[in-house]
């Protein structure tokens, strides 16, 4: 004999006491999919805001003069980190996109794509505004791995020899001089009577800067270009937002430190 | 307590409900729960066709799973997208609930069982053909066996784009709606499928059938 499923799901709704959800509970499902989508997006674009930071602020310019080949130079210069975070906060993004009322009705490829673009478009603001600099340093002072890849990319910058150095002014000297502790934590006096500033050229103390010039003698260095390390940055004080001062000012380097194999290389 | 009305009444009455649309009973189901027997009424052969279309369960079973499915759909009726079609939102959770149940009962035993023939004689012809369908009116009851089991061969995901093309009769975008996909990945799911079902075909000379 058939069934009457009707009369039978109705018997169970009056039995299991079952009741339609209140429309709320579809509301707040569905803002939270959009705050998480849009969420994902801010994560996006404040990653897409530090790629584009480090990617203008990376001395394309001169990666022909370092030490290292270009693709060398590429490879650490990219902020990878970054963009895992940009395309994982696109995935994300998407994940949720497709969870809303209409999300499913997008091509994926559109979607990740969209997430992509606008991320890299509030990212621009976000550069602009100068949070990108705020994120770098705020991520160097706070995490130890991130403050070893910065270290890394310090590396390309210490080469006397070849007219590159770079690290914190310690102390404004008369007649344009200032001292200065690379990143491997030995005291430069460097003259910049001649030397070209790019960015800030006040409030110089615990300024961390690239200089391009000659080596001259006993640790004093003539400077034709200066320019800062990775903007304006500023150490305003906090010793370890430069990376030199991981080594202390005298404290010998090792072979099994981050920067001893280059030190090596320079003697 | 629910009053079921005999069947000469319940025939009368829902031949009164016929012109009224799925939105209203919708909002009148959330009035009185009394209505939504109406809109059970509207969808049970629809939907029961679908379960067994796409899971090759017993006929109990699907009646089983049918009854959880108008369960679900009371519950989420304050969810209705009234910028969709009803039917196209009840197939989305008849889909979403016989891949529940699938993957509860164990896929392979309950998607790929062969059919014993316990639901009766007519249930193949339940299965592959309603009073809607004219594709395939003209073939045996033999070709219809073997359509059936050339189409238990495939993975779910394909079997449910063909059940909802070609013995549903749905649109793209209908499907997009039910299966919560991009139109594009619905019409390469479909190709896909169809590819798939032409080489199981061969094994199963349904050729002819086909053309």
């Amino acid at each position: 004999m058939k069934k009457d499923i009707g009369k039978k799901v109705l018997e169970r709704i009056e039995e299991e006491q079952v009741k339609p959800y209140s429309k709320w509970r579809f509301v707040f499902h569905r803002s939270v999919m959009w705050s998480l989508f849009a969420t994902s997006l801010l994560l996006g674009s404040l990653a897409s805001g530090v790629v584009l930071f480090r990617l203008t602020h990376a001395d394309w310019d001169l990666c022909m003069h370092l030490e290292h080949s270009i693709w060398e130079f590429a490879i650490l210069t990219l902020p990878f980190v970054w963009l895992i975070f940009l395309f994982g906060f696109a995935g994300f993004a998407f994940f949720y996109f497709r969870r809303t009322k209409r999300g499913y009705r997008y091509p994926t490829v559109w979607v990740i794509a969209g997430s992509i673009i606008l991320s890299l478009l509030s990212g621009m603001a976000v550069y602009k505004l100068g949070m990108a600099v705020k994120i770098e340093y705020l991520c160097s002072n706070r995490i130890s791995f991130y403050r070893m890849i910065q270290k890394r990319r310090g590396r390309f910058w210490v080469a006397p020899e070849r007219g590159f150095l770079a690290g914190e002014i310690m102390q404004v000297l008369p007649d344009d001089r200032f001292r200065l502790m690379d990143f491997y934590g030995r005291i430069w006096t460097v003259e910049a009577k001649e030397a070209v500033w790019k960015g800030r050229t006040h409030n110089l103390k615990n300024l961390v800067i690239k200089i391009i010039g000659k080596q001259g003698e006993a640790n004093s260095f003539v400077a034709k270009e200066i320019r800062p390390w990775l903007g304006a940055c500023r150490c305003s004080g906090q010793r370890s937002n430069c990376p030199g001062r991981r080594f202390g000012r005298h404290g010998p380097l090792t072979k099994s430190s981050p920067m001893g194999g280059l030190r090596k290389n320079r003697q | 307590m629910f009053h079921s009305p005999d069947n000469y009444q319940v025939n009368l009455a829902v031949e009164s409900y016929q012109h009224v649309s799925d939105e209203k009973l919708v909002r009148r189901s959330l009035e009185d729960r009394e209505h939504f027997y109406y809109l059970i009424k509207r969808y049970e052969t629809k939907l029961l066709r679908y379960i067994k279309r796409t899971t090759n369960v017993t006929r109990e079973e699907a009646e089983d799973l049918l009854q959880e499915i108008f369960l679900k759909i009371y519950r989420h009726l304050n969810d209705f997208d009234q910028e969709l079609k009803f039917s196209s939102w009840a197939y989305r959770i008849a889909h979403n609930e016989v891949i529940n149940f699938a993957k509860k009962k164990k896929l392979g035993q309950y998607l790929f069982r062969s059919n014993n023939g316990d639901d009766g004689g007519n249930d193949l012809i339940d299965r592959l053909v309603s009073e809607d369908d004219v594709h395939f009116d003209y073939v045996s009851m033999e070709s219809r066996e073997r359509v059936w089991q050339a189409l238990m061969k495939l993975p779910l995901k394909y079997r449910e784009v063909l059940v909802l093309k070609f013995f549903e009769d749905k649109s793209y975008r209908e499907m997009s709606d039910i299966l919560r996909k991009p139109e594009g990945t619905v019409a390469t799911l479909v190709n896909r499928a169809k590819k798939r079902f032409g080489k199981i075909a061969e094994q199963f000379q349904l050729e002819s059938i086909l053309e």
